[in-house]
Parts: C-alpha cells; sequence; structure tokens
C-alpha cells in the first residue's frame, strides 16, 4: 500500500498513526541502511596508530634546469621507492587545486582534487593547512607511498610552502617536510645567479639555493670543470649548508633526497653543519680555511670564523690576483664569483649568503636564544589599524631600518633570513640541541649526549641576504651564560 | 504540528489544517521521517498539502529534516555509515533558519566561501587593533556573551540541540547581528552544540538532551563588521564527578593560559601551559583545533595552538587580538570527524569539554573581551558555592579558580 516509487505521481494513502507504527518502524529501521544519498560516508575505519610519517621532498628550480627529467628519473627509473610526485602548476603560492598527481605507474597526471575530498578547505582554526591536509587524504586513500614528491614548478620562493609542510610532531601528520632540492642547470646557473633584479628584491635563483637542503648541479656534461668548480663554490658561498651533488639528466641516488630526516627531530646526529659527504668540503675546525685548491674539493669550507683572518681562494674568474687576497665585499662574508668591473655595493648587498658564528665553549641560555630568534625572524611590524604606528622593529634590525614592510625592505636593505641551522651547547643540558629554521618557522630540539672528549660549544649557521654579521654575532652573545 | 493536552500528552495536529492528527504519510513512515510533519486528519486534508509536503521525501535543506552531509552541503534521507566512537548519533536537522534583509551580512552568507579572508593579509601577519576597532570588537564580544547567557539558560533536559539553535539565532538576530557559523563554509547552523564525546563543531539537530550529559555551545556574533567568538561547556540535570572533573580542569587550563597574556608572551607558550594543567590531571589535549586570531575576520592569524611544544610564530603585542580555547579529552587527545564533515568526536568515545575566551592584549596584559557577566548563568561549581554559600570547593574540583566572574 506504500507507494514506495516516484513522488510525482499522485498522493498515496494516508495510513493510520498508533498501532501500526511498531510494524513500519521496524521495517523501516530495516531499511534504513540501504538507501544512501550522493557521496557515501567516510568508510569504516579501525582506530590505529598513526602509521610512519611519509617523507616530502620539495624540489625547485629554474625552468629547463631538469625538474621535470627528475621527476621522469623518480617514476620509472627501478630504483625500489614508491613515491608519489606532486605537480605544482602554480605562479606563486601552493595553490593545491591546481596541483596534479602522478603515480608510480606513470599514467597521466590527474588532479589532485580527483585523489582527495578537496573540499572548500576548512580553515576554521584547524592546525594544518590545506595542503598538508590534502596530503593526508591522498596518502589514505592509497596506501601505497613511501615518499611524496613536490614539483614547484615556478615557484620562486620555496620558503613559505616548506614551512608549511613542516607540522608539529604532535600533530602526527602522516606526511612531513623532509628535504628540500634544488635543481640548477650547470650551462646557465651562472648567468641566472648573477641576474640583477631592479628594485633590490631577491634573485629568486639565489633564494631557490638559499632553501636548499641539496643541491643537484645538472648538465654537467654541459660545462667545463672549471665552471662547475665555480658553480659550487658560489653555491657554497650563498648556502653553506647545502649538499652538492653533480648529475647528469639528474640521475642521482635517490637516497639523497629522498627520507634524509633533516627536519625531523631525531635526526640530530647527522647535523654537524658542514659534514655533508657530497660537498666533499673540508671539515670544519677553528682555523681550517682552506688552501687555494686546483681540483676536487670545490666547494670553500666554512667562512667568517670569528676572528679568522685567512680568505679562501678566491672564486673569481676575472680575478688574477694569486694567493689569498682580499676584495671589499661591503659586510658580506666571503669570496664569491662577481665581475671585479663591478663591485657595486648594490650587488653585494642583494646577494644571498651565508654567516657562520661560532661560540666555543661556552653555554646559551636557552629562553634568552628563542626570545632572540623570536624578534630576529617575526617582523613585527604588523600592520596597524586605524592609521596608528607599527609597533617598533627587533633591535637587530633596527639600525638598518628606515620603515617596516617588505617594500620598504627590499629598498631599505633590510636582513633577511631565509635558513638557519645550528648545534647548540645549551646551558644545564648534557645533551647537544638542535636548531633547524626554515622561512619564519624555527625550532629547537634536543639531540644526542655530549661525548666526555667532544669540545662543547655552539655553531650558528644564517643564509639570507644582508646579514649583519657584527649585529649577529653581538645578539648571540648576549644569549651566553655568564660567566 | 505537535500540541499537548491537559495531562501533558502531546497529541500530533494536522499539517495542513490544524485538527487533531489521525493519519500519517505512508513514504514518511517508510523511510522514518519525522512524525510531526507527517500527519494529517483526513486524507483530503494530505492530498491537498500533497504537492508542498512530499518534498520532504527528498533530501533537501530547505524542506523535512535530514541527516546533514559534506560539510552541509549535502542532505541524506538516512543516518551515514560510520563506525561512531562512543554513544552519540547525529540526529536530523532542520532546514535553514531565515535571516533578514535588514542584518548586515559576511560576504560568506551567499557563497559558503569567506572569500575575503581567505585572501586577506591578515592570514599571513596579525592586525594590531585599537581605538574605534577596538570599541567595535569588545560591543560584538559583549552581544556574544549575552547571546551565550541566553542559550545556557536553555540548557536543560529534553530540550534539543536544534532547540538551543533557535534561541542563539533569534537572540542574535535581536541584538542587530549575524551569527557568524552560518554558511561559514556551509555549515548549516547558527552555533555548535557539542555533547559528551563530541570535541567541537557538533551541528544543532533533534535529538533532545539528557541528564547526565555535559554540553559546549559555541556561539560567535558578526556585529557591524567585527566578530566575537566564545564558548562554554554546561551540565544537563546531574551530572557524573568525572564529568564535572573534567569541565573544571579544562576551565582552569584556560584561566592559567590567559594568565600568561601580555606583550611580549610568544603564542606557543600557550599550549605549554595547558598541556601541563591538562597532563596534571591524567587528560589528553586536541591537537588538531586551535585557537585563532579574529576581529574584522572570523579566523586569521595567530594560530594559537594548545599542546606544547609547538612551532607557532609569533609574540603577543599591544592590539592583537585572538582566541584560546582549550578542547580537553579524558582519554586520548586523538579526534575522529564524522560523515556530516563537521562533528569531531574523541577517538575513544570518551567526553571531551572546552572553553573560550576572546582577548585583548593591553599595556599591562591582557582583556578578556568575553568575560562572564554578573548576570551569566552560574557554571556547576559557582552553583555549588553559591548554594552552600561556603567557601570550600565543591567536590570534584581541582584547584579553586583564580579570580572570579571570568
Amino acid at each position: 500500500m506504500s507507494n514506495s516509487s516516484s513522488d510525482d505521481e499522485e498522493v498515496p494513502l494516508a495510513v493510520p498513526l498508533g498501532a501500526q507504527d511498531a510494524q513500519f518502524a521496524a521495517q523501516a529501521t530495516a531499511q534504513a541502511g540501504s538507501k544512501q544519498e550522493t557521496v557515501p560516508a567516510a568508510a569504516d575505519e579501525a582506530v590505529q596508530a598513526p602509521a610512519a610519517v611519509v617523507p616530502i621532498t620539495l624540489i625547485t628550480g629554474y625552468l629547463g634546469a631538469g625538474k621535470t627529467t627528475l621527476v621522469n628519473h623518480v617514476l620509472t627509473a627501478k630504483h625500489g621507492y614508491r613515491c608519489a610526485v606532486l605537480l605544482n602548476e602554480i605562479a606563486d603560492s601552493a595553490d593545491i587545486e591546481r596541483a596534479l598527481v602522478k603515480e608510480p605507474e606513470g599514467q597521466d597526471a590527474a588532479p589532485l582534487a580527483d585523489w582527495t575530498e578537496l573540499e572548500n578547505g576548512c580553515i576554521c582554526c584547524s592546525a594544518k593547512n590545506d595542503m598538508v591536509k590534502a596530503l593526508e587524504s591522498l596518502m589514505q586513500q592509497r596506501a601505497r607511498f613511501d615518499y611524496v614528491l613536490i614539483e614547484t614548478t615556478g615557484l620562486a620562493n620555496p620558503g613559505p610552502v616548506a614551512a608549511a609542510l613542516w607540522t608539529d610532531e604532535q600533530l602526527e601528520s602522516s606526511v612531513c617536510l623532509d628535504c628540500v632540492v634544488t635543481v640548477v642547470d650547470a650551462r646557465n646557473v651562472e648567468r641566472q645567479l648573477a641576474d640583477l633584479r631592479p628594485d633590490g628584491a631577491v634573485n629568486e635563483a639565489q633564494q631557490q639555493v638559499a632553501f636548499a637542503d641539496v643541491v643537484l648541479l645538472n648538465k654537467v656534461d654541459l660545462a667545463s670543470e672549471e665552471q662547475l668548480q665555480r658553480i659550487e663554490a658560489a653555491v657554497h658561498d650563498m648556502n653553506a649548508e647545502a649538499a652538492v651533488l653533480r648529475c647528469q639528466r639528474c640521475e642521482i641516488d635517490l637516497g639523497r633526497i629522498l627520507n634524509t630526516g633533516i627536519y625531523s627531530a631525531g635526526m640530530a646526529a647527522g647535523q654537524e653543519a658542514s659534514a655533508h659527504a657530497g660537498t666533499g668540503a673540508a671539515a670544519a675546525g677553528a682555523a681550517a680555511a682552506a688552501e687555494p685548491t686546483a681540483a676536487g674539493a670545490a666547494a670553500a669550507p666554512d667562512v667568517g670564523d670569528a676572528g679568522g683572518e685567512q680568505q679562501p681562494q678566491c672564486g673569481d674568474p676575472q680575478c688574477s690576483e694569486a694567493g689569498p687576497h682580499h676584495h671589499e665585499h661591503h659586510g658580506f662574508n666571503g669570496p664569491g664569483p662577481h665581475r671585479s668591473i663591478d663591485c657595486s655595493s648594490s650587488q653585494h648587498d642583494s646577494r644571498v649568503g651565508t654567516v657562520t658564528i661560532r661560540l666555543p665553549g661556552r653555554a646559551l641560555l636557552l629562553p634568552r636564544l628563542r626570545h632572540w630568534l623570536d624578534m630576529l625572524l617575526w617582523d613585527q611590524g604588523g600592520e596597524a589599524d586605524g592609521g596608528a604606528a607599527a609597533q617598533g622593529p627587533s633591535t637587530i634590525l633596527a639600525a638598518n631600518r628606515a620603515d617596516t614592510g617588505a617594500a620598504a625592505a627590499a629598498t631599505a636593505g633590510v636582513p633577511e633570513i631565509f635558513r638557519i641551522k645550528g648545534l647548540l651547547h645549551v646551558s644545564g643540558s648534557s645533551r647537544k640541541h638542535v636548531l633547524q629554521g626554515v622561512h619564519e618557522i624555527y625550532d629547537v630540539v634536543e639531540g644526542p649526549e655530549w661525548a666526555a672528549a667532544e669540545q662543547r660549544g655552539s655553531k650558528l649557521v644564517f643564509i639570507g641576504r644582508r646579514l649583519p654579521r657584527e649585529a649577529l654575532q653581538k645578539g648571540l652573545e648576549a644569549c651566553l651564560e655568564p660567566l | 504540528m505537535v500540541q499537548a493536552d491537559s495531562e501533558g500528552v502531546e497529541h500530533l495536529l494536522c499539517v495542513t489544517c490544524q485538527q487533531p492528527a489521525k493519519l500519517q504519510c505512508p513514504r514518511c513512515l517508510e523511510l522514518n521521517l519525522e512524525r510531526d510533519l507527517a500527519a494529517f486528519c483526513s486524507q483530503d486534508c494530505f492530498k491537498a498539502s500533497w504537492a508542498e509536503h512530499k518534498k520532504v521525501h527528498k533530501p533537501s535543506a530547505t524542506h523535512g529534516w535530514h541527516y546533514c552531509t559534506r560539510h552541509g552541503q549535502g542532505r541524506s534521507l538516512n543516518m551515514p555509515d560510520f563506525k561512531w566512537t562512543g554513544d552519540l548519533r547525529p540526529a536530523r536537522i532542520a532546514p535553514m533558519r531565515p535571516i533578514p534583509s535588514h542584518i548586515p551580512k559576511p560576504d560568506y552568507y551567499l557563497t559558503g566561501v569567506p572569500v575575503a579572508e581567505e585572501e586577506s593579509r591578515q592570514q599571513k601577519s596579525v592586525k594590531l587593533y585599537s581605538g574605534k576597532a577596538v570599541e567595535g570588537i569588545r560591543r560584538a564580544c559583549l552581544v556574544g556573551r549575552q547571546v551565550l547567557d541566553a542559550a545556557a539558560a536553555a540548557v536543560a533536559p529534553g530540550v534539543t540541540t536544534d532547540e538551543i539553535d533557535r534561541v542563539v539565532h533569534e537572540a542574535t538576530l535581536a541584538a542587530g547581528a549575524y551569527p557568524s557559523p552560518y554558511n561559514y563554509y556551509s555549515y548549516p547552523k547558527s552555533v555548535c552544540t557539542s555533547v559528551n564525546e563530541v570535541i567541537c563543531h557538533g551541528i544543532p539537530d533533534r535529538r533532545p538532551l539528557a541528564d547526565g550529559d555535559i554540553i559546549n555551545v559555541d556561539v560567535s556574533v558578526y556585529l557591524d563588521g567585527y566578530n566575537g567568538d566564545l564558548n562554554e561547556t554546561f551540565v544537563v540535570g546531574q551530572v557524573d564527578e568525572a564529568s564535572r572533573n573534567l569541565i573544571k580542569v579544562t576551565y582552569d587550563c584556560l584561566h592559567n593560559a590567559i594568565a600568561i597574556c601580555k606583550p611580549g608572551t610568544p603564542y606557543r607558550d600557550i599550549g605549554d601551559v595547558i598541556s601541563k594543567h591538562a597532563k596534571a590531571h591524567g587528560m589528553g589535549v586536541v591537537r588538531t583545533y586551535c585557537g585563532h586570531g579574529i576581529g574584522e575576520f572570523f579566523h586569521c592569524a595567530p594560530n594559537v595552538p594548545h599542546y606544547a611544544k609547538n612551532k607557532a610564530k609569533g609574540v603577543m603585542r599591544v592590539g592583537e587580538v585572538f582566541t584560546i580555547e582549550p578542547m580537553i579529552n579524558q582519554g586520548s587527545y586523538r579526534d575522529k570527524t564524522w560523515p556530516d564533515g563537521w562533528t569531531s568526536a574523541t577517538e575513544d568515545g570518551k567526553r571531551s569539554a572546552q572553553f573560550e575566551h576572546q582577548l585583548l592584549i593591553t599595556e599591562d596584559g591582557c582583556e578578556v573581551l568575553t568575560a562572564r557577566l554578573p548576570t551569566s548563568p552560574p557554571l556547576w561549581w559557582e552553583v555549588e558555592q553559591g548554594s552552600d554559600g561556603a567557601e570550600q570547593p565543591p567536590p570534584g574540583a581541582a584547584l579553586a579558580a583564580n579570580g572570579t566572574a571570568s
């Protein structure tokens, strides 16, 4: 008697309330599970312990450098790694709506939205950003990936994306940032690195190198040994912490860029700042300025030792002076390829570089250091309402700053910090502490115990632009435990 | 239509003519839909209403009561399949309530997406408020407080969360404000009501509150361009000691965190304070949801995690406005989201409580913009203190609350 077909038909016969309710109710309950509307509900999920974290490798670099080649290498070579590759056809930000996912089987890339329930992501006081949530959804749906590679086409500044992917461990995200890889083209990169931006804005090639944990120096067959050494020296100047791997067609051992543990709290032992095998750099010691090398180890060792007088070999191809000598660098440390015909301050001021500061023997007060890092990294000149003046900038930057704001920063020569790394001797602890910073996010975590024989001390490495070495040194010294 | 007779027994009334009903729509019965929308006195009345009535047989946001799906973008005739973590189940939700044209509305009222908020610079840097803007935010927070107090007064055994939504919706409109959750990313109601094992974002529905339940009511209002956001957890009737303890510990977590808020405090420290207190009482701190900047927009920078050892960016400065809203669980901190896409429940099915205030950082500390008023209905321990008039803390309380009416 009940009309179970379309409602468009005639009105059915109403049934009495009351006695038959029980019968119909039972019938209705039995049918209740069978009529689903549109999207099926989330599948039954057993309560399970969180699975191993899938590491994310972020790949950046100029168009034509070989990123696509690297991606194809990852997808097709028989290397035993099951990678998901996210191709991000984006302009300036991690616009996940335009992200494509490519599977190991090598089918055509499909939109990430097809893989995941990417609805208008509700930020709504959620701890994870959209890209992280999308990746987690991806991991859930196709639980057969060991690694995720994100290729950022055209993303000049990988900093914010990298920082967003570096989730707090407490969030137990199924994915986490593991390695930033910059691919450079041996034939073109020198020109790209030297390209001077008009308004003092950062050179994107330099910025990409600044954020790299690993630099793939690709297309080595198209450059001379001399060029390659110059490039390696230039990269090392900009980012003394990055490992540089020479390659052709991006054919590298993928183990160098996958699951490196660089951002994981557990990987403290490997954080000795200059101990990257790939560069062949000499181990840093207190006075270990290298002899000018003819071949082999191309990367200059850490420069800028407090009080270090020796300058390593000048990498300037135009410079004909032999033996240690000094070029005016207007506050920027270390040699680097530059045209000696144009030793202008503007070029040097805007160049990305590395400042290394050592504090041997004495311990740091961690709360003080944290406070100093907060002030250093976070642009405290926020957007003020009603025309009220923004709060004063940090003491570190005060001397250099005319007014606040990013546009002003470009013209007024304000320091920019892209990466920070450090191994710290912390007051009150027998453990080493590891400092890691990407863009605006940083963390200090406990590492292994200091060995009895080890000389305790701190070493901090800053990678950025217009870094005020003296001010940084002074600021750090103020964080030391009083004698 | 429902009417109670002289003995308080409810009888159904005919949908068409409001006379006592004797019949019901067979399709509604088959689909197990709401009976009071299916009752008729005669076949003639049934036939007369058929064209309109049959709309409830299809899942719809505008006709009939249905289960919410897809973040509020969908409706289902039947409860979705799901491995529920506790005893609570979703019930059907009512059609979306109308909002009169004279109420100023945010951009997402029409589209469901807060575009201006998403694109704002305030997602990256924290706005500093002063002068007239602060006054505007204060007013919004005061309205929020008054609306929450009205909701608190309505909480009682037998009252449905849909009824709480009605109270909040009407009180908000009466104050000339817009209920901020309404259509925010398609959220279908004007308030979040989170019962027992639900951590947050519970959707008001047909389920009546039961004696022994705990319920969090989270109110947000948008008044003259500014948002106010606050929430409290209430007891329903007589509640067991473990739940009372949970509520008080959560309240204290929030107030311990407020106590450290002043210019120069890093936002990451909030989580350390909250986590320490919760841990000391063997409870878990929810990590998925955080406090947030608020003012011109509903959610913006800064992000304020409630868990320890986080990497939150920023140091408090005069003029910053944000919420702290710890969610504390009796058992595991882990959460699981229901098929409606909003409701977040504890993974182990144990209970969760929450308290939220909106704060403004001032020269000497902070101002609690959503502070309780002398007229605010008392929280469970305040009732007990009031009734015995004594100074000893009520049973199950962790610590005496520092300070009074906020």
